[in-house]
């Protein structure tokens, strides 16, 4: 066999040369990143202090934004309790309990409802409408209404979220069965399936894959129902800890708690990704 | 009308009788369609596009209720015993697999729906695979598979259920030449060796050729059947060499010759003798 002539100055494509290309190209993005995290808090610490720029700058008054050392010290004591301070769990497991339930709960209703409405054309164009309106509502106006409904407790939260994360998997569990190919269920129905296993064995896989595409956004909307709801009604939670932080003027605090949520969030959407590409590894594909 | 050596078909399978199938705007698109199908034959149906194929085989699956005229089915609609199948399946034009099921998982879906133990199941599955040549591929999931992979899965899924009548909705199209004989050459030995009536709706007509007994050629919309072909072909070889016979040439030529007072404007093309 002939090997076919390189041309000059022009690298061979080969895996070994492009693997390290990935990895540098990964160390410089990464490297990128910390600098600018660096420069962010470099900027958050000392310009503030810079009295002429601040003087102009109300945002920038040290008492209103604070400082990154203040905030990592209030956050640590937040997590251990240090300083007399309270500690922060009581007020985060009300507030996840809240999200977990309002994310089953939200999820399971999403999903039977998909399912209903992108089997049914006539259940589709007779609720179709309302199902928009009820959307269009935001849902912070509907707080007061639910704490009237279901008084300031769990189950206030828990609706609150549940209903947000509801009409995010309804539309994509929806839309989900919709693109399954009509081909697709008349050749499962010609191999013998019945309707109820046409709907448990086709149409609910897809509900179920397309339901995994908005957990990520389910879950960071469904924290935030949970955290407003608790904000605006004085239940436990994590909520409850930024208005106490808001009525004391504790910038600090305040600060410290919402990158705890959004450290939560992230955590939370990173679990639910990795498990979607666990379980859907051919819907990735 | 040129009808070509018009045949009598021994133990009808399925039949129609004056089928016409209108859309709901109206349309006729198909009209008076008699096409018969024996025990263990194969036939095909060819003709100009949008001329009513898939309209017809979707009448004849019972996918779509036609609008007048009958389908006759003369087998049994399940069967038990060790070979226990339905009645007819599809093997579709566009791509059935499910997306979350290996390849063995897919052929496996109808068998749920037969009363065959598990063993019966697992044999008749192995044996499939080893007939189409995925055993290697029986744990990949369709997006690791290629074309005439996919292709070949969706076939047996059809036909682990052992139908006695299978219809196939162009499910070669889209793969390139040598891998569309590949996977013919496979789904042709399967056929034969479980004695299937098989109805092959194609717009190839070296597919049709190459695996027919009978070929119906289909008008123009609203279609009808315009010729009935007999085809010939050594039984004995393989779907690369038969393409190189003059039987096969002979048979293309005369299929060609009818196909083209379809495609063709009336009156633009007289017609030949044979």
């Amino acid at each position: 066999m002939t090997a076919l002539p390189q041309a000059e100055g022009l690298p061979a494509p080969s895996r070994s040369r492009r693997q390290p290309r990935g990895l540098q190209r990964r160390m410089v993005v990464g490297l990128s990143q910390l600098l600018v995290i660096v420069a962010v808090l470099a900027a958050w610490q000392w310009l503030p202090l810079w009295h002429s720029l601040s003087a102009h700058l109300s945002f920038l008054n040290p008492a209103v934004i604070s400082s990154p050392r203040r905030v990592a010290v209030q956050f640590w004591n937040l997590l251990s309790g240090d300083n007399s301070t309270a500690t922060i769990w009581p007020f985060l497991a009300k507030t996840l309990e809240a999200t977990g339930i309002a994310l089953v709960c939200g999820i399971i209703a999403g999903v039977v409802m998909g399912l209903v409405f992108s089997g049914s054309r006539y259940v589709d164009s007779v609720f179709q409408p309302f199902l928009y309106s009820l959307n269009a509502i935001p849902i912070v106006a509907m707080i007061p209404v639910l704490d009237i409904i279901c008084g300031p407790n769990l189950t206030l939260t828990s609706v609150t979220g549940a209903i947000i994360v509801f009409f995010m998997t309804f539309f994509n569990a929806r839309e989900g069965a919709r693109t399954i190919a009509p081909e697709t269920v008349q050749n499962t129905t010609l191999l013998g399936a019945g309707k109820v296993q046409v709907v448990l064995r086709v149409r609910l896989p897809y509900v179920v894959a397309w339901t995994f595409t908005a957990l990520p956004n389910a879950i960071s909307f469904g924290l935030l129902g949970v955290v407003t709801a608790e904000f605006l009604s004085g239940v436990q939670g994590i909520g409850y800890e930024l208005t106490l932080s808001l009525a004391n003027a504790n910038p600090t605090n305040t600060i410290s708690v919402a990158i705890l949520l959004a450290v939560i969030s992230l955590l939370l959407v990173g679990l639910s990704r990795t498990i979607r590409s666990r379980v859907l590894h051919w819907w990735d594909a | 009308m040129t009808q070509a050596e018009p045949s009598s078909v021994a133990t009808e399978v399925l039949a129609t009788s004056d089928l016409c199938y209108r859309y709901e705007d109206g349309t006729l698109a198909i009209q008076n369609v008699n096409v018969k199908l024996g025990q263990g034959e194969v036939v095909s149906i060819v003709g100009p596009s949008g001329c009513g194929k898939t309209t017809l085989l979707r009448c004849l699956a019972g996918i779509e209720e036609a609008s007048s005229g009958q389908v006759e089915r003369s087998v049994p609609s399940q069967r038990n015993g060790p070979d226990a199948g339905t009645a007819l399946a599809v093997v579709f034009q566009k791509d059935t697999l499910l997306p979350w099921r290996t390849v063995e998982q897919n052929v496996a879906f109808g068998l749920r729906y037969l009363p065959l133990n598990r063993a019966e199941k697992a044999e008749r599955i192995g044996s499939l695979l080893r007939l189409a040549g995925l055993t290697d591929s029986r744990k990949r999931y369709p997006y690791q598979l290629s074309g005439g992979m996919r292709r070949r899965t969706a076939f047996l899924t059809s036909v682990a259920v052992y139908p006695r009548i299978l219809l196939l909705d162009e499910p070669f199209s889209g793969l390139d030449e040598p891998t569309k004989l590949d996977v013919l050459g496979s789904v042709m030995a399967i056929v034969r060796e479980l004695d299937m009536s098989v109805l092959l709706v194609t717009h190839d007509l070296g597919e049709a050729v190459s695996v027919s007994d009978r070929v119906y050629i289909l008008t123009r919309g609203p279609g009808t059947v315009a010729d009935e072909h007999r085809v010939a072909m050594p039984k004995d070889l393989g779907l690369v060499e038969l393409r190189e016979t003059d039987a096969y040439a002979r048979s293309y030529q005369r299929l060609w010759h009818s196909l083209r007072l379809q495609i063709s404007d009336p009156g633009t093309f007289e017609p030949e003798s044979p």
